[in-house]
């Protein structure tokens, strides 16, 4: 008989069991108890202790084994929506709580992590020779903060400074919403009927960096050279607001659409989460999309259209071409808004913009680089730090002076 | 939010679209991986994976735990497989043949541990990621160069605090770095061609 059709049965359902005891074996944390109820499994057939050697014994770990698993894992989303289709079912947008728990957990466990991996790593490498009696490292005398929570709001031809030493309330009611300053972070809460729409821009220069809270609730994190132009309450049939540089936004759910005006594309929101970056000096000055979750529309003034789905990255291109980009990762894409700089695979010149932004200095070139990096460092480190990193390639060498970046072979 | 399996279950029995979403998303990776042992294709396994799901919907009410549940997903997914091979003459004759030349003990054991080795993976992707941008950053940081005093400098730490802590690091970090299984390896062979 073919144990494989009781729905029942025992066989399938300790082998359920068994096989999550054993990741937990092979990852070190399992306990005695289980330890013993594993040891029973294995025990009760010659073929279980084949079947669980077979794959925990391998000596490169399960690397291939996980990587094709994680491929197919990835379709699932693309494959439910034909799923959904056929069964003719909705499932409702802007679910919060997994993207956002793992957000809380990698700024909480970041700095421990961080203190912890870096030297513990390099001591645990194989072949690695680490100079013990080394002194440490001579600080550079010209060196470079990062950039912060800074920012200007413009309204009404006046301009203010966003920043620690203004903080506190910054608007009544009257210019549509009560407008509040403080932690990084620019927050609107709609009055009751504004008589008039009054319009808001809020600016990053270089080194810059800041946060909002929309009248409707929505979150943007804005980015280095970018700025945000909306209104201070919304109202009428849609939500419209003009973006330049790179944010990501967090749209609240309403009834009407959240639409983000770009110089060279509109992204209309469904009820989502999403990056948008405009920077020109970047992947040859296209309009790029990610899509955390949700759904977004992404249109150009050509009149062509796409409707996104999560995980994916689409652009327009500076001629106006929509294209569904491939092999990108969202963890980099993101990045900047964790607080990271983080490039899987990125040519210099666009690590030096990077830089350039956040740490507001001229960039000069002239190394003729066309080798890749893999870099990640946490946004909040002086420049030499990064610049050490990039160093340790033996590829370049840099040096500042005065608001100028010099990277030479 | 559905921290509770039981929960996810009892509203996929209720037909909340959300559920079904939530157990498609869960178990669609081991379900192919199990399917494409012996469906080679992978949009021929796709599809009959979407299928099963298909009618795990139309049979929601049916299954009041998630070993039910699972056991359902394998046995269809097995029956679809078994039903495409025996039907399609497109597929290679090396498999085919393989599988009917098995006996019934046989193609049962296969499966089975076909079966074990997609609930192993499927756990372990789960740990993996629960920590996935911070298991590659921290990895990563390392592999770009960024060494103790950078690292302590970096968090503002003294390097001799850097230094004290090391053995007790040392001890969090494997257990740590036990969930990124995948990548120690993977990090010991690029470290040697980085020459790091």
């Amino acid at each position: 008989m073919d144990q494989l059709d009781d729905l029942n049965s025992k066989e399938l359902f300790d082998l359920f069991e068994a096989a999550r005891l054993a990741a937990r074996y092979k990852e070190g944390s399992l306990s005695e108890r289980e330890g013993m109820a594993l040891r029973e499994w294995l025990d009760a057939s010659p073929s279980h202790r084949v079947w669980f050697e077979d794959i925990i014994g391998k000596e490169d770990g399960l690397a291939p084994q996980l990587e094709t698993f994680k491929n197919l894992s990835a379709d699932s989303v693309t494959a439910f929506e034909g799923v959904r289709t056929k069964i003719g079912i909705e499932t409702a947008a802007g679910q919060p709580g997994i993207v956002r728990r793992r957000a809380i957990v990698i700024s909480a466990a970041a700095s421990v992590l961080l203190a912890l991996a870096g030297f513990a790593i390099y001591k645990y490498l194989p072949g690695h020779q680490r100079n013990e009696g080394s002194a440490p490292i001579a600080s550079v005398v010209n060196d470079v903060l990062p950039g912060q929570n800074k920012a200007t709001l413009s309204f009404d031809g006046k301009t203010i400074v966003l920043d620690s030493a203004h903080e506190g309330l910054i608007a009544q009611a009257s210019v549509g919403a009560t407008i509040r300053n403080a932690g990084g972070q620019l927050s609107y809460k709609a009055a009751t009927a504004a008589a008039e729409v009054h319009y808001n821009t809020v600016k990053t220069g270089r080194g810059g960096q800041y946060k909002l809270v929309l009248s409707d609730g929505t979150k943007v994190w804005l980015d280095a050279g970018s700025s945000l132009h909306f209104p201070t309450a919304f109202a009428g049939a849609k939500r419209e607001i003009q973006l330049t540089g790179q944010a990501y936004f967090e749209v609240a759910h309403h009834k009407e659409p959240f639409i983000v005006h770009t110089p060279k594309a509109d992204i209309q929101d469904l009820g989502t989460a999403f990056n948008i970056n405009t920077y020109p000096d970047e992947n040859q000055g296209a309009t790029r999309v990610a899509l955390v979750r949700g759904s977004v529309r992404l249109s150009t003034p050509g009149g062509q259209s796409q409707v996104m789905a999560p995980g994916q990255h689409a652009q327009v291109s500076v001629d106006g071409r929509l294209e569904t980009l491939k092999g990108l990762d969202m963890d980099d894409v993101l990045a900047w808004k964790e607080g990271y700089f983080q490039y899987s695979d990125a040519d210099l010149e666009t690590i030096l913009h990077g830089i350039s932004r956040w740490y507001d200095l001229d960039i000069v070139n002239k190394t003729h680089i066309t080798k890749r990096f893999a870099l990640t460092v946490p946004r909040s480190v002086p420049l030499s730090v990064l610049m050490h990193g990039l160093e340790r390639t033996n590829m370049l060498h840099y040096r500042i002076d005065g608001k100028t970046l010099t990277v030479e072979p | 939010m559905y921290d509770n399996e039981t929960q996810l279950i009892s509203d996929l029995n209720n037909g909340n679209p959300k559920a079904f979403e939530l157990v498609f998303h869960k178990f669609y990776g081991a379900i192919c991986y199990f399917v494409q042992e012996f469906v080679e294709d992978p949009d021929v396994s796709k599809d009959i994976v979407s299928e099963v799901f298909i009618t795990l919907w139309h049979r929601k009410h049916e299954f009041d735990n998630v070993k039910a549940l699972k056991s359902f997903l394998y046995v269809s997914a097995k029956n679809g497989g078994l039903n495409y091979l025996r039907r399609s003459k497109m597929v290679s004759q090396h498999k085919n043949a393989l599988i009917r030349g098995m006996s019934q003990d046989e193609l049962s054991e296969a499966m089975l541990k076909r079966i074990f080795d997609a609930e192993v993976l499927r756990e372990m992707h789960i740990a993996l990621e629960s920590l996935p941008g911070q298991c590659k950053r921290v990895l990563k940081m390392t592999l770009d160069g960024l060494n103790t005093d950078d690292i302590a400098e970096a968090m503002n730490l003294s390097a001799q605090t850097v230094r004290n802590t090391r053995v007790r690091a040392i001890e969090a970090l494997k257990k740590r770095l036990a969930h990124c299984t995948v990548a120690v390896p993977i990090l010991a062979v690029l470290v040697e061609i980085a020459g790091l």
